[in-house]
Order: structure tokens, then sequence, then C-alpha cells
């Protein structure tokens, strides 16, 4: 893992929003062995940005969020390939933090991102069948869950899943 | 060393010794999960060391939770807080027996 040189697509100004300020690039390889060490330099860079103010909720909503989007990318936009790009740009935007997760796979069905279905427990807690229950499917749902607002672009070649946080909890 | 198997009188007890569950180590854990289910016996899984878990771990423990076919004979101890959120989250709540408290595994 490494510092990211430059501002890869989808991390610069778009649309007339503040561009923000850089809280951390990372450039890793996709493999699952990188995905905790990247997680966990995005959050302590976040904390220590955000010093004791930052809820606990918070951090474990971006923790959960951003592992879920980086696996979808290495398990199903690479189909478990090693050694291709991963990228997280992470952006400070007010009380709002931006991140950005970037690949150069397969991108999913934007209808899977943005609205897909409940979690394959289902949306209330009846108790379920175990034979009904699903063995997967469930990080898309978390991301909805955990993140403020989520959206999907394809620019210059790569697949760019943007992911919003209110800071503030 | 990904499972410390103790065994008492009643039970597996099996303590997870990954700081973070997720995908990394899902796979393996489910493997050696399914090898223990397979033993018949009840399952107490020690969830109080990881810190972390994501989807690919839950996957992994509604495999073994169907494998075991019971959710009285699999249960889950001392979720931290980031594991009862997930739980929360996904509303495998209603599924698991979840513990807070080891000693009345």
């Amino acid at each position: 893992m490494e510092a990211a040189s430059g501002s890869p697509p989808g991390m610069q100004d778009r649309g007339g929003r503040p561009a923000g300020r850089t809280l951390i690039a990372l450039d890793f390889s996709s493999d699952l062995a990188e995905v905790g060490p990247a997680i966990e330099a995005l959050c302590t860079r976040l904390r220590a940005d955000r010093g004791p103010g930052l809820p606990l909720d918070c951090l474990d909503r971006v923790a959960i969020a951003v592992t879920e989007a980086v696996n979808n990318v290495i398990e199903h936009a690479y189909a478990g390939r090693r050694g291709r790009p991963v990228r997280i740009g992470a952006t400070i935007r007010g009380a709002s933090l931006v991140v950005a997760v970037l690949d150069q796979g397969v991108a999913p069905p934007a209808s899977l991102v943005l609205r897909g279905t409940h979690g394959p427990v289902g949306d209330d807690d009846r108790p379920r069948a175990l034979s009904s229950l699903s063995e997967g499917g469930y990080g898309w749902s978390l991301i909805r869950q955990t993140a403020d607002a989520v959206s999907i672009a394809r620019i210059e070649g790569w697949t760019v899943l943007t992911l919003e946080f209110d800071l503030d909890g | 060393m990904l499972l410390q198997v103790t065994e008492t009188e009643e039970a597996d007890r099996v303590v997870l010794l990954a700081r973070r569950f997720d995908a990394s180590v899902a796979e393996e854990f489910k493997r050696q999960a399914l090898a223990l289910a397979g033993r018949g016996r009840r399952m107490e899984l020690d969830l109080g060391g990881v810190e972390f878990i994501d989807s690919s771990a839950l996957g992994a423990l509604v495999a073994v939770l169907k494998a075991i076919g019971d959710p009285g004979r699999l249960v889950l101890l001392r979720p931290t807080r980031q594991v009862r959120k997930v739980f929360d989250l996904t509303r495998l709540t209603s599924v698991f027996r979840i513990v807070d408290d080891q000693s009345a595994g």
C-alpha cells in the first residue's frame, strides 16, 4: 500500500461543489489481505483529523461501508483476480467525509448500488427459517445503511463509487 | 492459529483469534468451523476479541449455523460494539443466539 500520487479521477472538484480538503489517498492492489490495513489507515487518519469529537458510531459506519465497497471491487469488479489497482480517496467537505473508491474492473449495475433489496434477512424482526437465510448479499445493504449518500460513475476508465458521511453523526 | 478450541462437557468453546473477522479470514474460518460443527456438539463462539466484522464473515457464520441446523446449538458470545452493530443492521440478531456475558453461555 502506498500514498497515491496526483489526483485520481472522481476526486476533483465536480459540479461546482467545493473540492474540499484531501484527508488521505491510498493505492493498493486487489488482494483481500490489503483491505484491513487500508481501512485502518483511513480510520486512523480520520480520527487524528477530527479529534475526540468524532462519534464512534461515525467511525464504525465509515469502516463498514468502505470495507464492503472494497470487498465488492475485489470479489466482483475484479472477480477475485489479484494485482489490479484499487484507490481510496477521502476528502473533508464541510461537515462531511467523502470517500471515493476506484477500480478498473466491471462496474456493478447502478440499480444494485442505488436501490437493491433489503438485507437477506428482511426488513422486520420476525424469526426466520434457517433454510431461507442467505450466506451472501449483505454488502450493499450495509453500504446503503451506513453511508448517508451513495453514487457511482464511470470516469476515464475507472469506476468511481462515492460514499458520503455526515461527520456530526 | 485462527480458532482456539476448548472442550467442556456441554459444548465446544471456540475463541476466534482474529482481531478483524473479514473477507481475508472468512473462508478459512468457515472451513475450520464446519469441521468442528461436523462433530455434532453444541458450539459457543467467543467473539470478544473481534474488533471488526464484515459481510463475508457474516456469510461464513450463516453457513456454519445452517450446517449446525439449530440456533440453540450455536451461541455467539461477547460481541463487541462494532459486531453488535453489524448484527443489528443486518437483522441477524433475530437469527443468532447472542450472549453478552461470557459466564451465561
